[in-house]
């Protein structure tokens, strides 16, 4: 009997409650010494006093606006950073169906070489460079092999070699006065290079990038000894292939900073964020408000609301391709 | 959230879209319920600023928690609260910091309040201390209820309790408050009359 009696002086005060909340604090006082007399009607006075006593203030609208603005950049950073690891596995996955029957294709191709041509071609085809007739064995075999590595340190090694390989025809052919045949041989350079870079923004180690970079480096003082030495007209091929390496350095240097490459233009190095610094006209610049991890001056302590830009952000920059 | 505080489809369908990666319908939410998760944090610390860092760490928090938020008909400032009640938690647990209220200064309210109100220092600690003399349960309620003015639906789904059990528990918490002051009254004119005496 008394828990029922409570239960409805419980009701009664939640009514008068109720009618102050709605901005009628006498109506509410009134209600509950009709209902539940002169106790229930100090409840409702101590309630009131409370409110006015330490009810809390609510947030300012800078503080609203400010807070939104940072939330939804941290939210869109985790979206990205979410996506691009989802990508990387899809890539990597997509990578493995791909080569799946490419190896199996690959080892049948070698079995077939080396039963109708022989141990002797095939090692003779090693020394082959671009213009002589053996040298689509060498490469045949080169993408065979490279379809048969089973890790990506292997992987690695092969395309490391790969590349070796092609500087070192590049220097024969530039030795042996054979220029009509620089251009495929630079080509071929530029390929081996796309190859290795692609595997080192998949999942290239910090010890392989340092690897890396430290070849380029010694590939670039080779490529400027060969081309010195090369008449004006042969000069041009060497020199794309010289702004390759060289752009392959940079490219390794921002994935050592943990810039992705293709938000790194040519000629930008990963040591200053995409679209920061001074405005150019790379792609990949961007305009000035749109600098990643800047934040509007809205966001300092003390400024006023920031303008709620839709999708913006650090998500914003507007990244230029760091290889075509 | 619906004004009833019962489960709200809009909740639900901002949270949908939000696990399902629409990062603008978690800035619906925050709209809808910084206000209250501030004011409730606000009742519960004394510093304005930490204040603002644990609503905007609630939220962030809220974030990372939503794809495994499911929906059981509670709005969804019921899990925020949960969250708040966590960061506090935590809070109090690095700064060693005592349970906000006692320690907290007189807090202004803007607008007509700031002229009704009567800044008495003495009559406020008298009230603090017996709010902090409560309680945690008495505390919450009279804190959601009386302080932060939610309706009673949403204040159930808070706590985790009917809305009969909400009111029960209002009514007893604020008797135990009036009990409280009495008894501060009683020794405060004791003492004063010890004094002139």
């Amino acid at each position: 009997m008394e828990l029922t009696n409570e239960k409805r002086k419980a009701e009664a005060l939640d009514r008068a409650l109720n009618a102050i909340h709605e901005g009628d604090p006498s109506k509410g006082i009134q209600h509950a010494f009709a209902e539940g007399g002169a106790p229930l009607a100090e409840l409702i006075v101590l309630s009131r006093r409370l409110e006015l006593e330490l009810k809390p203030l609510a947030p300012t609208r800078a503080y609203i606006a400010a807070t939104r603005h940072r939330l939804m950049n941290v939210i869109h950073a985790r979206q990205q950073a979410r996506e691009r690891a989802r990508m990387q596995v899809a890539r990597r996955a997509r990578r493995a169906r791909v080569l799946r029957p490419a190896m199996a294709i690959a080892s049948v191709m070698l079995a077939i070489m080396m039963l109708f041509t022989g141990t002797g071609v095939v090692y003779a085809s090693g020394q082959a460079v671009p213009g002589d007739s053996l040298y689509s064995v060498k490469r045949g075999l080169e993408s065979a092999r490279l379809s048969l590595a089973l890790s990506q340190s292997s992987r690695f090694d092969l395309l490391i070699s790969h590349l070796d390989e092609r500087l070192e025809e590049l220097r024969q052919l530039a030795g042996s006065g054979r220029s009509d045949d620089l251009q495929t041989a630079a080509d071929g350079y530029q390929d081996a290079l796309e190859s290795l870079l692609d595997e080192l923004e998949v999942q290239g180690s910090q010890e392989q990038l340092g690897n890396t970079s430290a070849m380029l480096d010694r590939h670039v003082i080779v490529l400027e000894t060969v081309g010195d030495r090369l008449p004006d007209a042969a000069q041009q091929g060497i020199e794309t292939v010289l702004d390759h390496s060289k752009h392959g350095m940079e490219v390794i240097q921002g994935l050592q900073n943990g810039v992705k490459p293709n938000e790194l233009a040519p000629g930008q190095t990963g040591d200053s964020p995409p679209g920061s610094g001074a405005p150019d006209d790379s792609p990949g610049g961007g305009p000035p408000e749109d600098i990643p991890g800047g934040g509007p001056p809205e966001d300092k302590p003390g400024g006023g609301p920031p303008e709620d830009k839709p999708g913006g952000g650090p998500q914003d920059g507007n990244p230029g391709r760091g290889r075509e | 959230m619906s004004s009833n505080g019962k489960p709200s489809a809009q909740d639900a369908e901002l949270v949908s879209l939000v696990q399902s990666g629409e990062a603008e319908a978690y800035g619906l939410l925050y709209e809808r319920y910084v206000d209250q998760i501030f004011r409730y944090i606000r009742s519960r610390v004394s510093d304005e600023r930490d204040a603002e860092d644990l609503t905007e760490s609630v939220f962030l928090k809220g974030y990372e928690a939503v794809q495994d938020y499911e929906d059981r008909g509670h709005p969804y400032s019921a899990f925020l609260y949960q969250v708040a009640r966590n960061v506090l938690v935590d809070h109090y647990r690095q700064a060693s910091e005592a349970t906000s209220l006692e320690d907290a200064e007189p807090i202004a309210s803007d607008g007509p309040d700031m002229e009704s109100r009567l800044v008495d220092q003495e009559q406020y600690q008298v009230i603090t201390r017996a709010m902090t003399s409560l309680s945690d349960d008495y505390q919450e309620v009279i804190r959601l209820r009386v302080l932060l003015a939610l309706p009673t639906t949403v204040a159930a789904s808070w706590l985790d309790r009917s809305e009969g059990a909400t009111r029960v528990l209002l009514y007893r918490a604020l008797n135990s408050l009036k009990e409280e002051l009495e008894k501060a009254r009683g020794t405060d004119q004791r003492e004063t009359k010890s004094r002139s005496a």
